[in-house]
């Protein structure tokens, strides 16, 4: 499963534009984070939370063909402006997944649950826009 | 069982077909079907408020409790015959000194520094296979009258 969800998160680290309009952290990384950011690390910055309910479909007894999940990805910013930029670019990555390295999966299917909710942060004065996605990876 | 009796005769070359044709046991079926439907009522509003109701007791045994607020604040309540809802919400909880500012949401969902903790959708996803066997097994009992 790991190797799944890793496929996401290189698939948006690596996207150009995101680079570009994210930045880079201390550590010279995309501010792209697994579930919570960096310590210290200043809006703007992605965070990608695996949501429960994942799931593998079987064919022929192959328990590992085709597997469903879903991400709540954060978008955040200073600002509400700012976190509406950040989750249109991330946006963007997502239906460019064409372009991601994917091998020996491919991802059949990317979809937007309902719409995307912006919301202010309790320990901050910063804004994040929550957006869940559906992913359908198959081998 | 309804049954079709009388059949059509023609009554001439070249002419169309005329006779009586009657439905036998329509009123039997019908009073059936009708006891169906309040059967399958009954049976669905009791699936939906087992399912509310495990909901809200698995989401309440999912917090991280420490004041007991979120988890009194967390409810299933019946808005028609079939629908039910369970919300969470700090502000609806029972510990009074506590509730006085609104956190469901960032416990749910998480904030810039505490990862969400999804409470409410695993208590769905975890419920989730017993509406599939709830209405199975209703699809079956109504098959069998």
């Amino acid at each position: 499963m790991k190797e799944l969800l890793d496929i996401v998160y290189h698939g948006l680290r690596d996207d150009i534009i995101v680079r570009s309009v994210i930045g880079l952290d201390k550590d010279k990384e995309v501010k792209v984070y697994d579930s919570i950011a960096k310590t210290n690390v200043i809006a703007p910055f992605v965070t990608i939370s695996l949501l429960p309910g994942a799931q593998m479909v079987h064919v022929y007894g192959d328990p590992s063909v085709a597997h469903t999940f879903s991400y709540q990805i954060s978008s955040w910013g200073k600002s509400r402006r700012e976190a509406v930029e950040v989750a249109d670019v991330i946006d963007e990555a997502l239906n460019n997944y064409a372009d991601w390295v994917t091998s020996p999966y491919e991802i059949r299917k990317i979809l937007l649950q309902g719409l995307p909710a912006i919301v202010p942060d309790r320990d901050t004065t910063w804004m994040q826009v929550q957006a869940f996605y559906d992913f359908f990876i198959a081998r | 069982m309804t049954r079709i009796v009388g059949m059509p005769k023609q009554s001439g070359i070249g002419s169309g077909l005329t006779g009586t044709v009657r439905v036998i046991g329509v009123p039997a079926l019908l009073a059936k079907l009708r006891g169906v439907q309040v059967y399958s009522r009954l049976e669905l509003g009791k699936l939906d408020m087992a399912i509310a109701l495990h909901v809200a007791e698995r989401a309440r045994n999912n917090i991280n409790s420490i004041t007991g607020n979120l988890a009194s604040g967390t409810k299933a309540k019946k808005l028609g015959s079939y629908t039910w809802e369970v919300t969470s919400s700090s502000l609806d909880g029972t510990v009074a000194d506590k509730n006085s500012k609104e956190y469901a949401g960032f416990v749910e969902n998480g904030t810039s520094n505490m990862e969400a903790r999804y409470y409410m959708r695993d208590a769905w996803v975890a419920t989730r296979p017993e509406v599939q066997v709830g209405l199975m097994r209703i699809a079956k009992l109504i098959e069998a009258i």
